[in-house]
């Protein structure tokens, strides 16, 4: 599957490495019922336990994922083709499920895109991990507690409410991430990047050709790392917080509205354009690099009154 | 005076000459055992020695912090009281002038900065000397420690227990081969970049060849990838027929973009190969590469 092999820390909790790899060979049967479905929706309700892992893995359609305060797992899926089947496996087969692996295959290569489409809604306990990989179509991941691992070809990807470790990548969908509480690395190559309200104390992420736009406070102690190539960088802020702020671009130009206060401050110098500031007592590390974009600084009321 | 108190003591000698001289650079950690024998012999430059060494000690000990700034403001008046500063000079000007230094240093357009400097003949001295200790830095060499040092660094963290060995990036990607579907192509790659991995691969890459300034390490590691990127790039071509359309999309948008980004990284390294910013983009541009070709061969092999 797509970016299978892109490098990321995968989020791997610890409950499900305890089940050891004997466990696993015995209880990974087939869940009966479930394979060899297509063309139409199928709706399961499975009992899980408190933190299950799961796994999804698509070639097209849309994948929306919520957690919810049961410990279950309803699973809907909806084939668009006859041709397409849907594999579904619990560990352990029996009792509260730990894992829940999902996969879409095609029994032909040559099915259209259309025909290849399986559309997903998942509800799953809200302390549940996951990774998704999603070739084609949107990915919702909403309200989860655990570690979420996303991959996505060319649709956007939208994540709310996420407090574990949260990695995400795309080639040119968009990436937006609201709220999320935890570490949180996003890549893309052609993708725009947006994250709103992060409250985590690690924040990473990259593109190559897409914007990034950050909306929020940066959190004391915290660590943000954003990086384009020639997208240009907006980061809206409140003039109260706290961060010393690099900001880079080779080519670009770094532009910092008067109304976010900012002291420069002595930096060291290097061979290429690089500004430092400090905001209050400098309680946050933002690092904003670019190589040919523009890296925009403004008070995150200017979000708000444009809209943007 | 310490001459009259060296007078008073034992008297004042060669060496005690001889020690002054010595006493600034001793103090400075530069190593003077003859400061040191003097001190040992002479009970007044002893004495002194020890004093100094005390208020070393204990300055080190504070806080390192601008002075408040009306200290510089007696400072200015008494300078201004002796006639070494014209009264223009502190004006609110001068003020304006400092307020906007650092912008205009950093490259932010300031012409009044450079006009003030002009007029105001302190201010002017200010604004040179910096420009100076500007120019002067930029030559300094930054750069990293060698791979060694990093890599004892690493090794002693982790017998400590600090820290827990990963697996490097590409050994990582190919540790994912464990739990492939059947994908020969994708296979296929991973033995081929396995094999590069392992013995290095071609060492010849024109554009690369003509980044002189690479350090050798980078220059390796930087020829090692492309020529992945090169081997990946004709698996993908081969396989790319395979795809869906849609798919194949997706994937030559990425590589297109990639490939834009490495041609201009390129070119930025032609212009200013000093560049470690744009050294560091074209490595990871490539990096990037190899991991969206990889996960296409892996796609075309489903």
């Amino acid at each position: 599957m797509i970016n299978r092999f892109w490098q990321r820390e995968a989020p791997r909790p610890a409950r499900t490495a305890a089940l050891g790899f004997t466990g696993l060979l015995l209880l990974s049967l087939p869940f009966s019922g479930f394979a060899q479905q297509g063309g139409e929706r199928i709706e399961k309700t499975i009992e899980a336990a408190l933190a299950p892992r799961v796994t999804l893995t698509n070639l097209t359609g849309h994948v929306v994922v919520k957690g919810w305060d049961k410990l279950q797992i309803h699973v809907v899926s909806t084939t668009a083709s006859s041709r397409m089947d849907v594999e579904m496996e619990t560990m352990p087969s029996k009792g509260p499920a730990e894992k829940l692996r999902l996969e879409s295959h095609a029994r032909e290569g040559t099915l259209s895109a259309k025909d290849r489409t399986t559309d997903y809604l998942l509800e799953v306990p809200l302390a549940s991990s996951l990774d998704l990989h999603n070739f084609d179509g949107d990915v919702q991941v909403q309200r989860l507690q655990g570690d979420v691992g996303v991959e996505s070809g060319g649709a956007p990807i939208e994540v709310d409410d996420v407090s574990g470790h949260l990695a995400v990548r795309s080639l040119n969908g968009d990436i937006r991430i609201s709220r999320s509480a935890g570490r949180v690395e996003a890549n893309s190559v052609c993708g725009n990047l947006y994250f709103i309200s992060p409250t985590g104390t690690d924040l990473r992420a990259g593109t190559t050709s897409g914007k990034i736009v950050f909306e929020g406070d940066f959190v004391p102690a915290a660590d943000y790392q954003l990086s384009t190539w020639n997208g240009n960088m907006d980061v809206f802020t409140s003039p109260n917080g706290s961060f010393e702020l690099v900001a880079k671009s080779i080519k670009g130009k770094v532009i910092r509205d008067p109304e976010v206060p900012l002291r420069s401050k002595p930096r060291r110098l290097a061979s290429y354009p690089g500004t430092a500031w400090t905001a209050n007592a400098g309680k946050a590390t933002v690092e904003l690099t670019s190589f040919s974009g523009s890296i925009h600084i403004n008070p995150l009321s200017h979000r708000d009154n444009d809209g943007r | 005076m310490a001459e009259q108190l060296r007078g008073m003591t034992v008297g004042p000698s060669d060496g005690c000459q001889e020690f002054d001289a010595g006493l600034a650079a001793f103090l400075e950690q530069e190593g003077n055992p003859a400061v040191a024998a003097h001190a040992g012999r002479c009970e007044f430059c002893g004495a002194l020695l020890r004093d100094l060494q005390l208020i070393v000690a204990e300055a080190s000990r504070l806080e390192r912090q601008d002075p408040p700034a009306r200290v510089w403001v007696n400072i200015r008046a008494a300078m201004a009281a002796e006639g070494l500063l014209s009264k223009a000079s502190a004006s609110d000007a001068c003020r304006a002038f400092h307020a906007a230094l650092s912008a205009y240093l950093e490259g932010e357009n300031t012409p009044a900065v450079a006009r003030h400097a002009e007029e105001c003949g302190f201010c002017g001295v200010v604004l040179r000397d910096l420009e100076q200790m500007i120019t002067e830095a930029s030559r300094l060499e930054l750069s990293d420690p060698s791979p060694r040092v990093w890599a004892n660094i690493r090794a002693t963290l982790a017998a400590e227990g600090v820290i827990h060995e990963q697996l490097s990036q590409w050994t990582g990607w190919l540790r994912h081969f464990e739990f492939l579907h059947p994908a020969p192509v994708a296979a296929m790659a991973g033995v081929i970049f396995l094999g590069v991995l392992l013995l290095g691969g071609p060492q010849v890459s024109k554009r690369a060849q003509a980044d002189r300034n690479l350090q050798p390490s980078e220059e390796a590691a930087l020829l090692q990838t492309q020529e992945q990127v090169r081997l990946l790039e004709r698996s993908y071509r081969e396989q790319e027929a395979a795809m869906t359309p849609e798919v194949k999309a997706d994937f030559s948008k990425s590589l297109e973009s990639l490939d834009n980004s490495i041609q201009e990284a390129e070119h930025s390294i032609e212009q200013g190969p000093d560049s470690s910013l744009a050294r560091e983009y074209l490595q990871g541009a490539y990096i990037r590469k190899a991991e969206v070709l990889s996960s296409a061969l892996e796609y075309a092999g489903r």
